[in-house]
């Protein structure tokens, strides 16, 4: 077994949770606000269905292979070859994702926080954390998201601050162009809400195996209302015109002012923005050297982390030469991407795996 | 247990041995028996030979000046033995039952036992014709009395601290918990000091797994000498190169047996007053004896105080360097303006400052540490001038930056073990370099190598950060918050899930409902 660590139920959720969020609520609210308008405060909602339908893909999938990642099964359900390549395609997808991640955190500290600093700096240093955590194993990024998640889900109380300054009256007109800028929304959120298939790299190595798509649907079910919550500040503050700002949580957030003296919030949040999307990067670094390692029949995934991070690093700055050319990727590619990697071709596997299991009961 | 019994057999359940005498046999004569002894005691003068006859049988008795109780070894002892006629060879040790007064007379018959009883303060019969020695119990040596732990104290609470002596602790730990199901093992540790360590622990409460991890690891250290408790300490340690105490020390009773019966085992160790526990989370090292004994609210609310300050005395000058050197704008611009202005006539970065007052300050700790007495307020004085007034009129360090330092100095003053605050002084200046380079995404970064650091660790294969990264529910009573204790009914099962019900269920005080 490439992994020994073995996890609780609820830690699982406390992992997932910045996963999804940690770069949700960077860049979802902009490209939202632009595809949704007044409506975007629903589109979390509707996008949930997507996390709730890969939590529930992973978990059957978990059930009819237990203790196995999709690595491992994808080849005995679709066969050696085609399993493999399934698996190389999942790494490298793992490994590219985990590049647009640091560069969205990168991006975000470097436009915002530290605007003299070299970008690859913020890069560099979140990867070498990350890798740390990593290579302690999955006990140890459990462990570290705990503390890590709780300070992250802690400052969002900061925007109830606003609830002086909102207006309701952003939220109408009601469905004005109909249903189809909703649906547009919501792409942008299922690609987020795909993620969830990062499970099936935790699943096999629970303690309480039972009380996993449990723990996973409520995660789901958080990281939904929180981005509900995010998403309603966003559009009864500053209504549609977030569109035009690359950040508009971290605008919104700046503008809070208590007795002309509690202000500059925006610091909590960068820093626990820092927080989350360690955890997230940890996370999809674990799943692409766990990956890799199980591809290759390695022993163990903890001497690859760092090679594979300088990898990510490579990742995170090829074909992206900016932030404009980065939200047209995350607002017309990804969803298609994420979705059908993490969503679609799994669903496929379950389908072909049930076949499979109810073919060899009749026989 | 995670890691196994290293197999090195089982030296040290018996004291190591130098010499060649391991497991000989005395000898018949008593002659050869004293020239052994005396050549193996050689150009030592405190040790005393007294040979003497009783009846007609040659004699003589061997002890350590100054260990022994001479009086008793007088009165007791020779009296009744010269008062003897004949000997009866077999079964000496009846008749010597029989004759001399004391309780504790043992028969040994290696020359090895026989020099372990001797350096005790045991002193040594030995008898012409037999081939074996007799130990007699009557130890007495300089000790000092109990006292209040001076390292630990506090106001209420008892005021018993341990003292150097093993016999006076452990006797002190049985006063308080007299089930039998307390058990003290010994061991011996150290190839010349053979200092006796005791493992303590209260069978049926502690894991055994635990205690046997804890022997193997006692049996496992090869050294020449155990000098304190710290010798131990560093040799059991999960993590030898982390700067976080992952064994407990404390002086006080109290302590050791709250501990006892949470099921954690304590080494109590000779020649300290320092006691060890173990297994230990990072959250115990914020646990004081007098948050129990007062009200639970007060006892909640010091401890998030503690916290709180935790936090400061790691990170507070490294967010002052961050934002005074990258993010002026996070300030509120009253509070910016003020700290501009203070700062505008000192010549060095805030790096460089924060740099020099942290280590003007320890330097002035350490100094304050081991001066005697009378110095000691000389340094105080000359340092809080110097560094508080003058510092900052000569214009070269700002006043922002001597009150960040002087909060920071108390914050870490405000956890109760010193251990975890010697951590925190160490772990400022790296924080600070980080800070300095990559302002508050470098502390951030700091704060999660350190809690990825403190995920990682163990203390006897407990997570170091349980209970909060184990989300276990029934010790989180008792970490950020301190139930109030007829709430606190089960034991944190940090050390395997034994005997976890603490007290009887619904025992919350109330008023007797009989009447009104």
């Amino acid at each position: 077994m490439v992994e020994k660590g073995r996890i609780t139920a609820p830690q699982t959720e406390f992992i997932m949770i910045p996963t999804i969020i940690g770069t949700a609520i960077l860049s979802i609210p902009s490209i939202d606000a632009k595809f949704a308008g007044h409506d975007m405060w629903m589109t979390p909602i509707l996008g949930s269905l997507i996390g709730f339908l890969t939590v529930y893909i992973v978990w059957r999938l978990h059930e009819l292979y237990p203790m196995q990642t999709p690595i491992e099964y994808s080849e005995r359900i679709i066969g050696k070859a085609a399993g493999r390549v399934f698996g190389l395609l999942l790494t490298l997808f793992y490994i590219h994702n985990s590049g647009i991640i640091v560069r969205e955190y990168s991006s975000f500290i470097s436009t915002n926080v530290m605007t003299d600093t070299p970008i690859i700096i913020f890069s560099i240093t979140i990867l070498f954390v990350s890798a740390l955590a990593v290579r302690g194993g999955l006990e140890v990024i459990a462990r570290t998201a705990i503390i890590c998640t709780t300070l992250f889900m802690s400052s969002s109380v900061v925007l109830l601050l606003l609830i002086k300054d909102i207006k309701l009256g952003y939220l109408l007109p009601f469905l004005e162009n109909g249903l189809l800028p909703v649906m547009k929304g919501t792409l942008i959120h299922n690609s987020w809400f795909s993620e969830f298939f990062l499970l099936a790299f935790i699943f096999p190595y629970i303690n309480n195996q039972k009380n996993g798509l449990k723990s996973g649907l409520r995660a789901s079910l958080i990281v939904m209302f929180i981005l509900l919550y995010v998403n309603f500040f966003v559009l009864t503050a500053i209504g549609t015109s977030a569109a035009n700002l690359f950040y508009p949580v971290y605008a919104i957030i700046r503008s809070i002012t208590v007795y002309n003296f509690f202000e500059n919030f925006e610091v909590l949040i960068t820093a626990s923005w820092v927080l989350g999307n360690f955890v997230k990067i940890s996370v999809f670094l674990y799943a692409a050297s766990l990956s890799l390692a199980q591809l290759f029949r390695f022993s163990s995934y903890k001497i690859i982390v760092f090679p594979l991070s300088v990898l990510v690093f490579i990742f995170s700055y090829w074909d992206l030469p900016n932030l404009v050319v980065k939200v047209n990727y995350i607002s017309t590619i990804q969803p298609f991407y994420l979705l059908t990697i993490q969503t679609i071709i799994p669903l496929f596997l379950l389908g072909i795996a049930l076949i499979k299991r109810k073919r060899s009961e009749s026989t | 247990m995670r890691r196994l019994p290293q197999e090195k057999g089982t030296k040290g359940k018996e004291a190591p041995e130098k010499n060649q005498s391991v497991g000989v046999s005395l000898s018949n004569s008593l002659d050869e028996n004293v020239l052994f002894f005396s050549s193996l005691y050689k150009d030592s003068s405190d040790v005393v030979f007294h040979s003497f006859a009783i009846g007609n049988k040659k004699a003589a008795v061997v002890y350590i000046e100054g260990l022994s109780d001479l009086q008793k070894l007088d009165e007791l002892v020779l009296e009744n033995l010269l008062k003897m006629t004949e000997i009866i060879e077999k079964d000496f040790i009846h008749s010597l039952k029989n004759t001399i007064p004391i309780s504790n007379i043992k028969k040994i018959d290696t020359y090895s036992a026989c020099s372990d009883a001797i350096a005790n303060g045991n002193p040594l019969l030995l008898l012409d014709g037999l081939k074996e020695a007799y130990s007699l119990g009557i130890v007495k040596y300089e000790k000092r009395s109990i006292e209040e732990p001076s390292a630990e104290t506090g106001i209420r609470g008892p005021r018993e601290g341990f003292t150097e002596s093993i016999g006076v602790n452990t006797s002190l730990v049985r006063r308080i918990i007299k089930d039998p199901s307390l058990k003290m093992k010994p061991l011996y540790v150290g190839k010349y000091t053979k200092t006796k360590v005791v493992i303590s622990y209260i069978e049926g409460l502690a894991d055994q797994n635990l205690i046997q991890e804890m022997e193997n690891r006692l049996n496992r250290i090869d050294i020449d000498g155990v000098l304190e408790s710290g010798y131990i300490e560093q040799f059991i340690e999960d993590h030898p190169f982390s700067p976080f105490p992952q064994v407990l020390y404390t002086e006080r009773p109290d302590v050791v047996s709250a501990n006892l019966l949470e099921g954690r085992a304590v080494l109590m160790i000779d020649g300290t007053p320092f006691s060890l526990i173990a297994p230990i989370s990072f959250f115990s090292l914020f646990q004081s004896q007098e948050d129990y004994y007062e009200r639970f609210w007060i006892g909640t609310f010091i401890r998030i105080i503690r916290f709180i300050f935790l936090g400061v005395a790691i990170f507070l000058p490294s967010i002052y360097v961050a934002i005074t050197s990258f993010h002026q704008e996070m300030l509120p611009i009253n509070l910016m303006l003020s700290i501009a202005s203070a700062r505008e006539g000192v010549p060095f970065p805030a790096i460089v400052e924060a740099f020099l007052m942290e280590l003007a300050f320890e330097a002035l700790r350490e100094a304050g540490l081991r001066l005697p007495k009378q110095i000691g307020s000389a340094v105080s004085i000359v340092g809080a001038l110097v560094i508080g007034q003058a510092a900052v009129q000569a214009g070269i360090v700002s006043a922002p930056m001597i009150i960040v330092v002087s909060i920071t100095g108390i914050a870490s003053f405000l956890v109760p073990r010193y251990s975890i605050g010697l951590s925190i002084r160490l772990l400022r200046f790296p924080i600070i370099i980080l800070a300095g380079l990559l302002g508050l995404i470098g502390v951030m970064l700091a704060l999660i190598v350190l809690i990825i650091h403190l995920s990682t660790l163990r203390s006897f294969d407990i997570p170091y950060l349980s209970p909060i990264n184990t989300l276990h529910k029934n010790p989180m009573q008792d970490t950020f918050v301190r139930f109030p204790l007829w709430k606190m009914n089960f034991r944190p099962h940090l050390t395997g899930n034994i005997d976890s019900v603490r007290q009887g269920k619904t025992i919350e005080p109330q008023p007797d409902k009989g009447g009104d």
